[in-house]
């Protein structure tokens, strides 16, 4: 994406955005919380459009397609808040992505029931939306996400309230998702998650990109710390490693 | 209830509703068309209002266009009234496919507002061109006996029911009930919504008309105010919430308790049958917000919320 601006009135919350995603990568993209994250991921799926700057995706301009264009080029995104069919089933929460993803008749229930053992939900395909979990809705946003078959994967806190057991087994799933070549834009307030699943971390602090890199050199970054953590925090850490004691892990 | 026993209730309901006019009671089986009728209008109103959440409180205007189409070419251009009542199906469906598109951009109460008005509008057409019979309407010839209209609106009726129960159990059903929930969801899994909530809107209208070209003759006599009349969008509204919106056999339901209501009443007084309606409308709003047929499910975060906003 190219010099993307958007502004809600006179509320400036993203400026001047330029990256682009390689291939198969895992990028991770994290900033306090109103730094815009969200907003990107809604400039990017189509669900708002920018007002400057310009998103391609390969060599294709899609910042003015619709949303559901978008999605059938295998751009592909999850929501924050969790959006799943109430009305529906879980099963059919999935085959309804796998359908419009272009997948018919046999193909389609066995790759339903791929995804389900995936994301492990099997046991839960005949309930309707409306009853699942959070954490089952969460799975399901990612699972219904993977019946599109994409290409590139927009998470946006995908893996928020899990506990640590089900993070772990989400994690897993990036990870067998980037082996399978998805390329992904993981949105996670977990530095545990970010550290340990992305090729690259993206800053995002006010509305504009402070850092970019490979993780462990973007945490040491002290405008990223301080984005963070405050910049009184920063120096008081600064003075104490003067005087030869530890670091900062994580947060 | 099992699938086998919805196919044996479905056909025992056929059967004794094939059955009814042996009773060659002229007053029943005029009471019987007009609850016929009403099961089809409301299944039309379902698929739009039910599986797709949009509440539209215009759908007389397929009705009303459909009849005044039919007549129109038959009286007007003396076409034989099958081939009239056909292209007026056809070019009602049209009309709904093509208004669907502006109208089902807007949500919630402005859809509401909005196609109060495409009807009141359309109303106001009709009146005051000519072809289509301005504000006198249209007499035409007297057709065959009361048992004709019957089987034709019951056949209606009976596409009806069958039509959703087809469409709620393929993908077309999934992508409505779909964009029910959660229509910015729904695009992102790749959905054209504007495209199938105007095929919903359309096949609606399309089910609507073919109501209205047989009302016309089953009549033999109609105008625009009566044709218009929005107090029958409020009837197909009403029957298919009291029956269960979304479900196939609700608006059926809903229509045959409604009609049955009505004619107990009327025996007492005219006036007595709308003050029955708005008790009806209480009635289901306040005791059967998911109607008598809609399973009421503990939900776990409570009852849905309203359409959320397009956006992330
Ligand atoms: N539709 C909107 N109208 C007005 N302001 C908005 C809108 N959406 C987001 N904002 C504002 O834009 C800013 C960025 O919001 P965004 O949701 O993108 O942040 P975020 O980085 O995702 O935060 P979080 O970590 O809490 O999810 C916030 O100040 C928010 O209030
Ligand atoms: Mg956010």
């Amino acid at each position: 994406m190219r010099e993307v601006g958007k502004s809600f009135g006179g509320l400036q919350v993203l400026e001047g955005i330029s990256f682009s995603l390689t291939e198969g990568s895992i990028t991770g993209l994290i900033g306090p919380n109103g730094a815009g994250k969200s907003t990107l991921v809604n400039l990017i799926g189509g669900a708002d459009r920018p007002n400057r700057g310009e998103i391609y995706f390969h060599s294709l301009r899609v910042d003015h397609l619709p949303v559901w264009r978008i999605a059938r080029l295998g751009l592909v995104r999850t929501f924050q808040v969790t959006r799943i069919f109430n009305d529906l089933t879980l099963r059919e929460n999935i085959r309804l992505a796998g359908w419009t993803g272009g997948l018919r008749g046999r193909k389609l229930e066995t790759e339903v029931d791929g995804i389900m053992q995936l994301c492990e939900l099997e046991t839960k395909a005949g309930v309707p939306g409306r009853d699942l979990s959070l954490p089952e809705q969460k799975r399901l946003q990612l699972a219904r996400a993977l019946a599109l078959k994409p290409k590139l994967l927009l998470l946006d806190e995908v893996m928020a309230g899990l506990n640590p057991a089900e993070l772990d087994r989400a994690i897993q799933i990036l990870r067998v998702l980037r082996d399978r070549g998805v390329t992904m834009l993981v949105i996670e307030h977990l530095m545990r998650v970010i550290m340990g699943i992305s090729d690259r971390v993206l800053v995002l602090h006010q509305g504009s990109l402070i850092a970019d890199g490979p993780p462990e050199q973007v945490v040491g970054l002290s405008r990223v710390q301080e984005a963070y953590l405050g910049r009184r925090y920063v120096q008081n850490r600064e003075t104490a490693a003067a005087n030869g004691s530890g670091g900062v892990s994580g947060c | 209830m099992s699938k086998r026993v919805n196919y044996a209730l479905f056909a025992v309901v056929v059967l004794a509703a094939l059955l009814l006019p042996l009773t060659s009671n002229d007053y029943l089986i005029q009471v019987a068309t007009g609850i016929a009728m009403y099961a089809a209008l409301a299944s039309s109103w379902n698929l739009i209002g039910g599986l797709t959440g949009y509440p539209s409180f215009g759908n007389v205007a397929f009705f009303g266009l459909g009849a005044v189409l039919a007549a129109a070419l038959s009286v007007n251009l003396h076409w034989p009234y099958i081939d009239a009542a056909l292209a007026a199906v056809l070019g009602s469906g049209l009309f709904g496919l093509v208004l669907g598109l502006p109208l089902l951009r807007l949500r919630g109460h402005y859809f509401s507002i909005a196609t109060l008005a495409l009807a009141e509008a359309t109303m106001a057409v009709v009146t005051n061109v000519n072809f289509l019979g301005g504000g006198q309407g249209f007499s035409l010839p007297l057709l065959g006996s009361g048992k004709i209209f019957y089987y034709l609106m019951l056949g209606i009726a009976v596409l009806a029911a069958a039509g959703t129960y087809l469409i709620i159990n393929s993908h077309f059903g999934n992508i409505l009930l779909a964009i029910k929930s959660d229509e910015l969801a729904a695009q992102s899994v790749g959905v054209n919504t504007v495209l199938a909530k105007s095929t919903a809107f359309a096949l609606s209208a399309v089910l609507g008309a073919m109501v209205g070209v047989v009302y016309a003759l089953w009549q033999s006599y109609i105008d625009p105010p009566t044709v218009f009349d929005p107090g029958i969008t409020v009837f197909m509204l009403v029957m298919t919430l009291m029956g269960g919106a979304g479900t196939v056999a609700g608006p059926v339901l809903g229509a045959v308790i409604i009609g049955v209501l009505t004619q107990l009443a009327m025996s007492f007084s005219k006036n007595a049958s709308s003050l029955l309606l708005g008790l009806g409308i209480m009635a289901v709003v306040l005791f059967l917000p998911r109607g008598i047929l809609g399973v009421h499910r503990p939900a776990k975060g409570g009852e849905r919320r309203g359409a959320r906003p397009l956006r992330g």
